[in-house]
């Protein structure tokens, strides 16, 4: 199976706003989780809602307010293009954007269930050891945790992988730009001949997130291993 | 520093309230009372786990919680050395890395508690794959290389039974030596509490119900109806033989059942039996079962409505045993302090230690 160049481009660009979208929300999104799942505050029902928004909205919608927010006319686009002359909308940092906000609450979820089946009196138990708060959280919760952390970042990466409504919306559907693997084989099958391209995309989008599936379960074994641990 | 232990606290919540208050210059103190009394929400308090609505907190001259001087020291930074009832060992590290979990936990200390603890074997296993016995050990081991200003001991017997309860208060004990670091213990079973405290702390709904030296204790009417049923027992250190079915108790040899199990020549061992177990006499009794017939004197008696707990004393400055009977009984023996008594004691009610 011989790929094209447009194909193999699609498939760069996805694997790179994947792993783009993935990382940027990493931090604020195990956050976020660890917030929900360990602190009553105020508003945090409403906290909830709002970062479970994208995945109850239709995509398209969310591509648009996106649009309206980093579009060169909108309220962050402007000011962005006003004082460094930086472009998002339509370029490949706008479908990562877009990747990074449907993504999130995929990996807010999982990062909170995870953290929530961690014992909190095993964290009890290590401040009486003199381990102040954060170290608990990065030698106890979060080791604990790993397993759902990196199962919610596979999911976020999925999701960018299929993204295709906030996409189209907020980056388009510029060739070798923003043409990511969904947007290629829509376009694939909306020209004559190219449902051959299409099927090859088809297979190479399965392939892809078989073996991230595959990588965070060997991923996952071999943390339990090193940490000594039975998860 | 002083190993002085001042708590005063209270607590008000619906359906639960706590107000206690004691002071111990003791470096070993046990605390007894019954399930629910608030015998584990005192070390959670002392440990920063639990705030009490007021009160104060000070362990060795150091104010871990001062409700009107608003200090409430974090739980990282009280220096107290927690062993958990529910052990709380960290599933995800090995012995070794639960041992060292504390930021610091001492090295040089290490190498010490893991030869009295008889951790070596263990370091690399994973904390699933442990016994009862062992998982309470590392428990232990982990909480006192924090080089901690208190250890606190929540009911460490409890999941375990015979023999590894007396392995654990062994080991207990040899920490206790070695380190000379405060205890607190708390547990439902007196017996395991007397083998490393002397002065014990009683508490009941809540509320401290008597606070003293066990012996006291048992002549305390506030007192009795708490210790009545498992907090009253006698505990007699006596020597015995390795195989041998007698030990002597202040120059009184007690049978046994089961002979001695423990290695050693002449070794210490201490034996348990509960005062209703003992009958009182005037004199030695002829075609009995019993075979063990102690003399003493009677020091003095409490009745508690339900009982009477007489003291007898075993030869001129011997130990002590408590001996329950009816309030007619002690009519009919008509018993006075310092009236000589022979106490009858079944071997099958003897438990060893």
């Amino acid at each position: 199976m011989s790929l094209s160049t447009e194909e193999w481009s699609a498939i760069l660009l996805s694997l790179r706003v994947g792993i783009v979208a993935v990382g940027v929300m990493l931090v604020p999104g195990v956050a976020c989780g660890w917030r929900l799942a360990r602190r009553r505050f105020p508003g945090r029902a409403i906290v909830d809602a709002a970062i479970h928004l994208p995945l109850v909205l239709p995509p398209v919608v969310v591509g648009y307010l996106l649009l309206l927010s980093i579009g060169r006319r909108g309220w962050m686009g402007g000011w962005l293009y006003e004082h460094f002359g930086m472009d998002l909308a339509f370029t490949w940092k706008a479908a990562a954007i877009a990747s990074t906000v449907m993504g999130f609450p995929l990996l807010v979820r999982a990062v909170r269930l995870a953290i929530e089946a961690v014992d909190p009196r095993l964290e009890d138990a290590a401040l009486t050891l003199g381990a102040r708060p954060i170290r608990v959280f990065f030698t106890l919760t979060l080791p604990m945790a790993f397993p759902g952390v990196l199962a919610g970042m596979v999911m976020a990466f999925a999701r960018s992988l299929g993204e295709f409504g906030a996409t189209i919306m907020v980056a388009g559907n510029i060739e070798g730009v923003t043409r990511t693997i969904p947007l290629a084989i829509y376009s694939e099958v909306q020209t004559p001949g190219g449902d051959a391209g299409a099927l090859r995309l088809a297979v190479i989008a399965i392939v892809v997130s078989f073996l991230a599936l595959l990588a965070s379960e060997f991923l996952a074994r071999r943390f339990s291993r090193t940490a000594g641990g039975s998860i | 520093m002083t190993d002085t232990t001042e708590v005063d606290v209270a607590i008000d919540r619906p359906g639960f309230s706590l107000k206690v208050a004691f002071r111990t210059d003791e470096s070993t103190l046990g605390i007894f009372g019954p399930s629910g009394a608030g015998k584990s929400t005192i070390l959670a308090i002392i440990a920063g786990l639990v705030r009490p609505d007021r009160g104060v907190v000070r362990i060795g001259g150091r104010t871990l919680f001062d409700s009107d001087r608003k200090i409430d020291v974090p739980m990282h930074q009280r220096r107290v050395g927690m062993v958990f009832q529910d052990l709380r060992l960290f599933p995800h590290l090995t012995v070794s890395g639960n041992l060292r979990y504390g930021p610091n936990a001492r090295r040089d200390d290490q190498a010490d508690l893991i030869e009295i603890l008889q951790l070596g074997p263990l370091l690399q296993r994973t904390v699933a794959g442990l016994s009862g016995g062992e998982q309470q050990r590392v428990a232990i081991g982990r909480a006192l290389l924090i080089r901690p200003d208190i250890v606190l001991l929540d009911e460490p017997t409890g999941s375990l039974d015979g023999r590894l309860r007396a392995e654990i208060l062994d080991y207990l004990g040899r920490i206790h030596r070695a380190t000379g670091r405060p205890m607190i213990q708390v547990s439902h079973r007196v017996g395991d509490l007397l083998e490393l405290a002397e002065e014990l702390l009683v508490i009941d709904h809540g509320r401290v119900v008597g606070h003293g030296r066990y012996g006291d204790l048992l002549q305390d009417s506030k007192t009795l109806p708490t210790l009545r049923g498992r907090g009253i027992v006698n505990r007699l250190r006596g020597r015995s033989r390795r195989g041998a079915t007698t030990v002597d108790v202040a120059g009184t040899t007690i049978e046994l059942v089961t002979p001695v199990k423990a290695p050693g020549e002449g070794l210490e061992i201490m034996i348990e039996f509960d005062p209703a177990d003992v009958a009182l006499a005037r004199d030695h009794v002829l075609g009995t079962s019993i075979c063990n017939q102690i003399e003493g004197t009677v020091v003095r008696w409490t009745d508690d409505g339900a009982g009477v707990f007489v003291e007898v004393r075993l030869g001129a400055l011997g130990p002590s045993l408590v001996a329950e009977i009816g309030p007619e009984s002690l009519d009919a023996l008509d018993i006075g302090e310092g009236s000589r008594i022979v106490c009858l004691l079944k071997r099958q009610a003897i438990r060893i230690s």
